[in-house]
């Protein structure tokens, strides 16, 4: 296993309160497999693929869990252990690859776009300024940027939103890691240059077997590229599957609620979740779900008990007292001609 | 079992009523008071500052009348240490520094407040009004105000009280003079860019008259900074007038009034008689000290930084 | 860059002209007569026609500050109504040791502060944070006049380790009569050690008192500046992306560094006019003694040439800096200059 993440637990510290936005979430990647991450915004997803670096935002911390990176723990809360500040930087960057979403705060405002890509490589290989920036030019060509040459000495704030993406997606893929995290990473670009790196990832991922956790709240993108999807909610781990059996089958209330917002695969129209996101400041007993639940049910124990994580189908899990009337639901609501076209991948 | 949705607070309830309240100013006096409320329960030093700037303002209105001798008579008793007599000694003119250090508020904090109320005022309508309506005059008064800041302001201050005579008024009016183009500025940027806020739109949509958004949306709004910078002019417009009555730029001696009271010591120092300056630099030393406090703490509540 | 520096330089040359012509009129609409000043309410006619010729005043307006303005440009700010000397003279005297002054505390000041500010901002919230907080605001609220005396009895009444508040040499002591009229820099091109000496000894006190308001402001804004690059996108994406610490120090360092450039402008120039605070605390001939013994003594062409020297001076500072803001953020280069 390339990666895998256990029980991962991230809590922010406020004034007088404790926010636990990733709450024991499991995730594993497979060498050369591409994993989804989805749900909606604030679910905690972001958190999570920056815990794997062993990060968190300021006044976070990771209280509990362990990642393991090639068999090599990086760092086991339980056990109190963590790499060094060195260590680590041999794993960040390096063997996983982080691309963010927002493209033009993650490079430094007062540096040009080519010395940073330049700097990263060297960071990281040892090598000579003249082989960086040959490096930097040659990925910058792949990632589709017109006019490499002129535009290593561009400032970020003079490239476009997209141009400056690819450009952070060639400096995360500089140094060849094995894993990349890529965070809402083609959201912001339209969608042929979408298509474009999406192939370009997915090449990699053949020739380099690159493995990959796809940040995404695009379910399409999830489909076309991922070979597993985990779905989160209100800070956990809420369904994972097998992309195919996701989409065929699929069985949580916000996963649902997820397809018909952007109208893959199904036509779910009548499940929607009320209100906005759980606050996790303040959770509710049972399932932190159920206030906004359409299947939300007190006999079920909606209310009362917390479900747990558990096996629905071979390799599918699901966090939901009522999984089973959820997919029957679905499959009921599902036009037949359209299953085919939305979960080919 | 039955749960009311909103105990547990989904991110979004606030953000719900949002809709319905849009056309009200966005800053909400009644959170506001609570906000004032939970920082002068956490911070030990905004209850300090506040103390302190009370303390000065009081001795403004009654420190003359806390006097244990004569403010301005000389009597032979020069240069005595302090004592059971005289607590804060005295002065080479024999004067009580004690019952000065009590009397000069009369001056410093009177001639702080007055130009800051000025300053406040005459500033902050220029701003609003050359925010609002756009257009050259309000092109010309931004350079003026270049003009009056690149000047070295002791140096403009000693100029203008100097040349036309040192007296309370026309300390008032340089200090006003040099801080109108702080509010200005203040004021009009945050007028300018709330012009383009939605609500300004809403209204206009809505068919309310120039004047009726000017008084309901942009006012409240656009005089928050310069309301948080009140205090500090205040306390800086202390420094500044006991700075020039240091130097013999401002009030006259033997008026009591801080910086003169710093100055009548300033020679006996080197022979180790500190208590001349030393009280009425407290004093100073103090109060602004309280005002800056209470004008970080207004930014925090008004600018939203707690 | 070239195109920035230009754009800028362009702007300094109508500021001149304002501040000068603004100095020359203040003087002129200012409910003051030199005349009066000079021969009492109850000259004749004769005398006052006298001594306003004497005076230059005799002339319209416009001509006067035609010679003004004419005179700046040859370096020549006229004769000193008080002593007769040439006011370029007197100002070139005067304004290094104000300088040496003002550069100094900053200079100080600048080295507590800015690696203060770094480590504080490293740890937020800490005792350490909290504590420069409140001597931030505290410093940057204080009367510098009351410090210095404070300092004064301190260390020269009670310690005796530095010399009473009386000009800037032991008065045994020949000033050097050096090219650059900075006494520091000239004693040590005369290798006159006696000399430097003395003068580090005497400015010691008024630098401190400086250094310790400006600390204020500076230790203020370099902290926040530092703990908005730690809250920063692109330091947490730095640290994901491995960059050794050593380079993230770097950052923070040089993108927190800009801003504080801009507040330490204001200050300058705020201190320059300031000095004259210092420099009758410890007795120092510099600039601000200068104009305001010369305002007190009603001399026009003194007082306007200092006025103008010392604005110009402190546009040329903010000049400087946004050269230098321009170079550490490029984005300002494309913004509009000033």
């Amino acid at each position: 296993m390339l990666l895998s993440v256990r029980g991962l637990s991230v809590e922010y510290r406020q004034v007088g309160s404790a926010n636990r936005t990733v709450t024991g979430a499991s995730l594993e990647v497979p060498a050369g497999e591409v994993v989804g991450l989805v749900g909606e915004s604030g679910c905690g997803k972001s958190t999570l693929a920056l815990a794997v670096l062993g990060m968190t935002r300021r006044s976070g911390q990771i209280v509990g869990g362990s990642v393991e990176f090639e068999g090599q723990k990086l760092f086991d809360v339980s056990q109190g252990s963590s790499l060094t500040e060195d260590e680590w930087r041999a794993y960040r960057g390096r063997e996983i690859g982080l691309v963010v979403q927002h493209p033009r705060g993650a490079f430094n405002p007062v540096k040009r776009i080519g010395e940073q890509i330049d700097r990263h490589y060297q960071v990281h290989s040892g090598a000579s300024s003249g082989e960086a920036r040959r490096r930097t030019l040659e990925l910058l060509e792949q990632v589709g940027i017109n006019d490499p040459q002129r535009r290593v000495n561009s400032f970020p704030h003079e490239l476009s939103g997209g141009m400056a993406q690819r450009a952070l997606i060639a400096m995360a893929l500089s140094p060849s890691p094995k894993l990349l995290i890529a965070d809402e990473a083609t959201t912001a670009l339209d969608v042929t240059i979408q298509e474009q790196i999406l192939d370009l990832l997915d090449e990699l991922r053949r020739t380099h077997k690159l493995g990959m956790i796809v940040v995404s709240h695009d379910m399409g993108v999830v489909a076309n590229y991922c070979d597993r999807v985990y779905l989160m909610n209100a800070g956990e781990v809420v369904e994972h599957a097998p992309v195919e059996r996701f989409f065929e089958e699929v069985a949580h209330p916000a996963a649902i609620a997820l397809l018909a917002a952007q109208g893959v695969g199904h036509d779910h129209r009548a499940v929607r979740l009320r209100g906005l996101p759980v606050d996790t400041r303040r959770v509710p007993p049972g399932c932190r779900l159920h206030l906004r639940c359409p299947f939300a049910s007190s006999d079920a124990g909606c209310s009362t008990v917390h479900p747990e994580l558990s096996n629905f189908h071979d390799g599918h899990q699901v966090r939901c007292h009522r999984a089973a009337d959820v997919t029957a639901l679905a499959q009921a609501a599902r036009p037949p001609a359209e299953s085919d076209g939305g979960t080919d991948v | 079992m039955s749960v009311e949705p909103g105990e547990y607070g989904a991110v979004g309830d606030a953000a719900d009523m949002g809709g319905e309240r849009s056309g009200d100013a966005p800053l909400p006096p009644a959170g506001m008071g609570a906000q004032v409320k939970e920082l002068l329960r956490r911070s030990w030093l905004v209850r300090i500052g506040l103390f302190l700037v009370a303390v000065a303002v009081l001795l403004a209105i009654v420190g003359p009348y806390l006097a244990r001798f004569p403010l301005e008579e000389a009597t032979p008793n020069a240069n005595l240490p302090p004592s059971t007599t005289y607590w804060f000694g005295t002065d080479p003119n024999g004067f009580d520094v004690f019952s000065r250090v009590l009397a000069a508020p009369r001056i410093d904090v009177a001639i702080a407040l007055v130009a800051t109320a000025i300053a406040f005022f005459i500033g902050s309508a220029i701003g609003l009004l050359t925010g609002y309506y756009r257009g050259w005059p309000g092109e010309f008064v931004m350079r003026i105000a270049d003009l009056i800041q690149s000047f070295p302001l002791y140096v403009l201050a000693i100029i203008i009280v100097v040349l036309t005579g040192r007296n309370f008024q026309n300390i008032v009016l340089v200090i006003a003079l040099l801080n109108i183009p702080i509010y200005v500025r203040l004021v009009r940027s945050q007028v300018l860019s709330l012009r383009e806020r939605t609500f300004v739109e809403a209204g206009k949509a809505a068919g309310t008259t120039d004047l009726n958004i000017a008084v309901r949306h942009v006012l409240p709004n656009g005089l928050s900074p310069a309301l948080a910078q009140v205090p500090i002019t205040i306390g800086f417009a202390i420094l500044i007038t006991a700075g020039l009555s240091f130097i013999g730029a401002g009030v006259r001696p033997p008026t009591p009034e801080w910086g003169v009271m710093v100055a009548s010591g300033a020679e006996s120092i080197i022979i180790g008689e500190w208590w001349i300056s030393f009280f009425p630099g407290v004093a100073i030393s103090l109060t602004v000290f309280g005002f800056a406090v209470v004008g970080e703490a207004l930014r925090a509540v008004f600018l939203r930084e707690v | 860059m070239t195109r920035f520096i230009l754009k800028r330089l362009a702007l300094l040359v109508p500021q001149l002209i304002l501040v000068v012509v603004g100095a020359f009129l203040l003087l002129r609409l200012l409910p003051v007569d030199p005349v009066t000043q000079r021969v009492g309410i109850f000259a004749t006619e004769e005398g006052r026609a006298a001594v306003k010729e004497e005076l230059g005043l005799d002339a319209s307006l416009g001509s006067q500050l035609g010679d003004f303005l004419g005179g700046i440009v040859r370096l020549d700010f006229g004769e000193a109504w008080t002593t007769g000397d040439p006011v370029f003279e007197e100002i070139a005297q005067r304004f290094p040791i104000t300088l040496q002054l003002i550069i100094l505390g900053f200079m100080v000041a600048i080295a507590i502060a800015i690696p203060v500010a770094l480590y504080v901002a490293s740890r937020p919230v800490g005792k350490a944070d909290k504590g420069t907080t409140v001597y931030a605001l505290f410093a940057g609220a204080q009367p510098d006049f009351w410090w210095g005396l404070f300092f004064v009895y301190i260390f020269f009444f009670i310690l005796g380790w530095f010399p009473a508040p009386l000009g800037l040499l032991d008065i045994h002591l020949i000033p050097p009569n050096g090219p650059t009229k900075f006494v520091l820099i000239d004693s040590l091109l005369d290798w006159d050690i006696e000399v430097f000496v003395s003068v580090l000894k005497h400015l010691a006190l008024p630098v401190i008192t400086l250094a310790f308001v400006l600390t204020g402001p500076i230790l203020k804004i370099m902290r926040q500046a530092a703990m908005d690059v730690h809250a920063s996108d692109y330091l947490l994406y730095a640290q994901a992306g491995g960059s050794p610490r050593q380079l993230r120090r770097r950052i923070i360092f040089r993108n927190a560094l800009a801003p504080t450039l801009t507040v330490t402008g204001i200050l300058f120039g705020f201190a320059l006019g300031g000095a004259v605070i210092i420099e009758t605390v410890f007795s120092l001939q510099g600039m601000g003694r200068y104009s305001l013994d010369r305002t007190l003594s009603v001399d026009f062409p003194a007082i306007q040439a200092a006025v103008s020297v010392m604005a110009a001076f402190v546009l040329f500072i903010y000049l400087l800096l946004d050269v230098m803001y321009a170079v550490l953020d490029p984005r300002v280069r494309y913004g509009e200059p000033g």
